[in-house]
Formats: structure tokens, C-alpha cells, sequence
């Protein structure tokens, strides 16, 4: 008799996302993930029930755990400089504890799993840090501004400093490796671009 | 969540390697598949090598799929 197994299933979804990250979307294959988890193809298919199906449960499952770890102790009515750190925080650890998983963010995004993924990863999220942004606007902390300038610079400097982590190197294949000391530098840089 | 998950066994998954290659296969084991009773839900992974076919059946076996489906001229045999 066939039995589900949360091991195995925790197995399969992590090797789902290194195999994606490390060889595309396009090579990835049930038969080549059985291979690299050491299962039968047929027990994939227990679970699920085609390749487009198994990419889109990964993404929407890790989506929501990416989006719960990130309003994590955070409360829509901090202090402006005091959410943000605490986002920050929280996007640090998670990344820094799932290294493949910005990435295979990234693949999704240019991939016809997007829309069906950026549903499930908005939902909660979304409202809560709409919420936050509104109100350090209303309390005159930060300026008007368009969405995703704002997004640019509170969270693009902190996703391509873990970028370089991952890889290693920096620009011009300088090696570098992730610090607190460079994070929160760096945090305060985005602080004060940011905050009046 | 998927209700079949809850559950604590999956025989009532059946699963088939075949050579539904084309599209013009997959219409005709659909055709088939609308004409059996049992089958709660089925599909074929058109991405895989193997053309997976994966139907859920509380009352169907294996072997009357396979022969189902060698009558109709496609190879089909079970995924272990």
C-alpha cells in the first residue's frame, strides 16, 4: 500500500526548486526529479498530478511561507524606520536560511506560473504592507511616491546584496561574502533615502 | 489542499506510463476515458517521457485500463 510520507514529500519540493534553479524551468522534468530524490516517478505522481501542476503547488506553498515569515513581528502601525528593519530582518533570514529561493522567485516571475503565483504570495501580504506605507505617509515620515520607486529603493538594495552572497562575487567577480555590519550600513543608507 | 492527500492510501491512483505522444492521442483517451464510469478524474502529463497517464478510480484496475488501451493501439503499462 502506497503511504504519504512528509519526509519524502519535504524532500521532493526542495530538490523541485534546486533542479529548477540550478538547471531552468524549461529542462526540468518528473523524471529527472525522481532521479535526483532517489524516488520512482511513480510516487511524484501520487502527489501530483503533472510537472505544471507540482512547479505551481511549490510556488503558491512557498509563496505563502515567504509572505507569512515576512510580516513576521511586524505590525502595519510601527514607526516607520522600525518596520522596515523589521522587513528587512525578516527577508534576510528567510533568503539567507533558502538560498535558491530568490532565484526560483525570479524564474517564476518570467514564467507562465506567474500570475497564478503572485495571487497566493499577495493575498495577506499585500494589504499589510500597503497598510504600512500609508501610514508613514500620513504621519509625514516618507513622501508621496509611485509604488514601485518606493519598492525599488526600500528592497532592491537588500535582494542584490543576498544576490551577491549567493554567487559569491560582487561586480567584476570581487568575492564577497554577506555581513551584518554591510546589511544594516546598507539599511541605513535606504533609511535615509527614503525618510524625511 | 488536495481532499486525495488527506487520505491514508492512494490506490485509488492509477498511474500508467503510455505513448500518448500526440495531441490527436490524448483526444482519443479522452474519448475513452468519458466513456468508462468510476473514473473521478484523469489527465496525461504531455511534458513527460513517459505521457503519464494518472486516473483516480475507486473501482477500476489497472489492468482493465491496460487493456483498454492496447485494444485501442496504444502501449500502456503500469508506473511503479
Amino acid at each position: 500500500m502506497r503511504t504519504r510520507d512528509v519526509d519524502k514529500e519535504n524532500l521532493v519540493k526542495q530538490k523541485a526548486i534546486e533542479t529548477i534553479v540550478k538547471h531552468g524551468m524549461e529542462g526540468f522534468s518528473m523524471n529527472k526529479l525522481a532521479r535526483e530524490c532517489s524516488i520512482s516517478v511513480a510516487t511524484l505522481y501520487i502527489y501530483y498530478k503533472d510537472r505544471d501542476d507540482l512547479i505551481l503547488k511549490i510556488a503558491e506553498e512557498e509563496g505563502l511561507r515567504m509572505a507569512e515569515t515576512m510580516v513576521d513581528s511586524f505590525d502595519p502601525e510601527m514607526v516607520f524606520e522600525d518596520g522596515l528593519r523589521v522587513q528587512w530582518k525578516n527577508r534576510y533570514r528567510h533568503m539567507m536560511a533558502n538560498p535558491f529561493i530568490g532565484v526560483f522567485f525570479d524564474q517564476l516571475r518570467t514564467s507562465s506560473y506567474h500570475a497564478k503565483f503572485m495571487e497566493s504570495f499577495k493575498g495577506n501580504f499585500e494589504p499589510i504592507v500597503t497598510k504600512f506605507m500609508r501610514n508613514a505617509l500620513e504621519r509625514g515620515e516618507i513622501n508621496e511616491m509611485p509604488f514601485e520607486a518606493y519598492w525599488s529603493v526600500a528592497f532592491a538594495p537588500l535582494y542584490s546584496l543576498i544576490r551577491f552572497h549567493n554567487e559569491g562575487h560582487s561586480i567584476g567577480g570581487k568575492p564577497f561574502k554577506m555581513s551584518d555590519k554591510i546589511l544594516w550600513a546598507t539599511f541605513d543608507l535606504v533609511v535615509k533615502a527614503l525618510k524625511n | 489542499m488536495n481532499i486525495y492527500l488527506l487520505m491514508k492510501n492512494f490506490n485509488h491512483i492509477l498511474l500508467f506510463k503510455t505513448n500518448c505522444f500526440k495531441k490527436r492521442d490524448k483526444a482519443a483517451v479522452k474519448k475513452l476515458m468519458a466513456q468508462l464510469t468510476g473514473v473521478e478524474d484523469w489527465n496525461i502529463d504531455m511534458d513527460d517521457d513517459d505521457r503519464v497517464l494518472r486516473i483516480i478510480s475507486r473501482t477500476l484496475s489497472h489492468q482493465y485500463i491496460i487493456n483498454l488501451l492496447n485494444q485501442h493501439g496504444y502501449q500502456c503499462g503500469e508506473l511503479t
